[in-house]
């Protein structure tokens, strides 16, 4: 597959990125956050419009509502897609946002059942798309809010398969009264073993309120963060490190928060294709 | 043997690699029963299909 070589490559992608890749402004309003939890920006209101919850299995594209890539350009299977340049203009300081491909979610979750429910969550088709690694080595699993869960904590146990098609139980403590947009990661319980697939997960209590919960796969793009409040971001391909990103990829934000805000983000990503 | 509290329980798959003692309920609601001294971050309520009692 052909790829960037050289700076005139790079020049010449960016001044076709509307075309080829994409050239995409955005601008995206807060959501309530609290400090120390990881925070999903799929449903943050603004411009592109919010994504609503997943039901079964599925992955995301630029074209799915909620992605902030509306605009990217599927036309150049072949080719290889790198952000190229991010001016991103955010709210809160010192607080770090991720731009993540959301390569595959599901939802629908209970947070009342006490049996095992489906997952089904797979890699293959992101996979085939160069989203992300078949083995799941460069994908990141969330447990994901779309509705506040019950007053109850409780433990989840995640059934995954391992890149070495082994299977296993990853538990994941739920405190009580999650709200909407919270994360939970799901890390390899042993070794350097990476997560290719979620079977299902099995509450260990009812929370006392169904809500709606469900599994997210991601693959990080690129980071950013502002030292002051309310002022810019400005990245090239070599400081946001050249991340490619896949067909059809689904870029969203998610952050760590430092405080009680998502934090509103307003500017542009380009993205282009060789 | 029906669990209440003071029961000495076991968690049950697929829980139990997390959860590998015996443990004392120490509160009961419903079908949940919580539990004394788990593990340092993990949450203490467990539905009664995932215990047994051993005492």
């Amino acid at each position: 597959m052909s790829d960037f070589a050289t700076d005139s490559d790079v020049i010449s992608a960016l001044a076709a990125c509307v075309a080829a890749g994409f050239n995409q402004d955005m601008a995206k309003t807060t959501i309530t956050t609290v400090s120390g939890f990881e925070y999903s920006g799929w449903t943050q209101a603004g411009f592109p419009a919010a994504g609503v919850a997943p039901t079964a299995w599925a992955h995301p594209t630029y074209g799915t509502t909620g992605a902030i890539n509306p605009k990217m350009i599927n036309g150049d299977s072949a080719g290889t897609r790198r952000v190229l340049y991010a001016a991103l203009a955010y709210s809160i300081a010192n607080q770090v946002v991720c731009v993540r491909d959301r390569v595959g979610h599901m939802g629908g979750l209970s947070g009342t059942s006490v049996a095992a429910q489906s997952v089904n969550a797979t890699l293959t088709a992101a996979a085939a798309d160069g989203r992300c690694a078949a083995d799941g080595s460069d994908v990141e699993w969330f447990l994901e809010w779309y509705t506040a869960t019950g007053s109850t904590g409780i433990n989840v146990t995640v059934n995954v398969t391992y890149n070495d098609d082994t299977t296993g139980n990853v538990v994941v403590a739920i405190p009580a009264s999650v709200p909407a947009n919270r994360m939970y990661r799901i890390t390899p319980s042993s070794g350097n073993r990476t997560i290719k697939q979620v079977n299902t997960v099995t509450n260990s209590a009812t929370t006392g309120t169904a809500g709606n919960y469900g599994v997210t796969a991601t693959n990080r793009v690129f980071m950013f963060m502002t030292p002051v409040a309310n002022t810019l971001f400005l990245g090239d391909w070599a400081s946001l490190g050249f991340p490619q990103i896949g067909k059809n990829a689904c870029l969203y934000f998610t952050v760590t928060a430092v405080g009680t805000a998502f934090g509103t983000i307003t500017g542009t990503i380009k993205a282009g294709v060789k | 043997m029906d669990i209440q509290v003071g029961s000495q329980v076991k968690v049950l798959a697929p829980f139990d690699s997390a959860f590998p003692d015996t443990y004392t309920v120490e509160s009961m609601e419903g079908t949940t029963a919580f539990l004394a001294n788990v593990p340092e971050g993990l949450a203490n309520a467990f539905d009664v299909t995932y215990l047994e009692v051993v005492a």
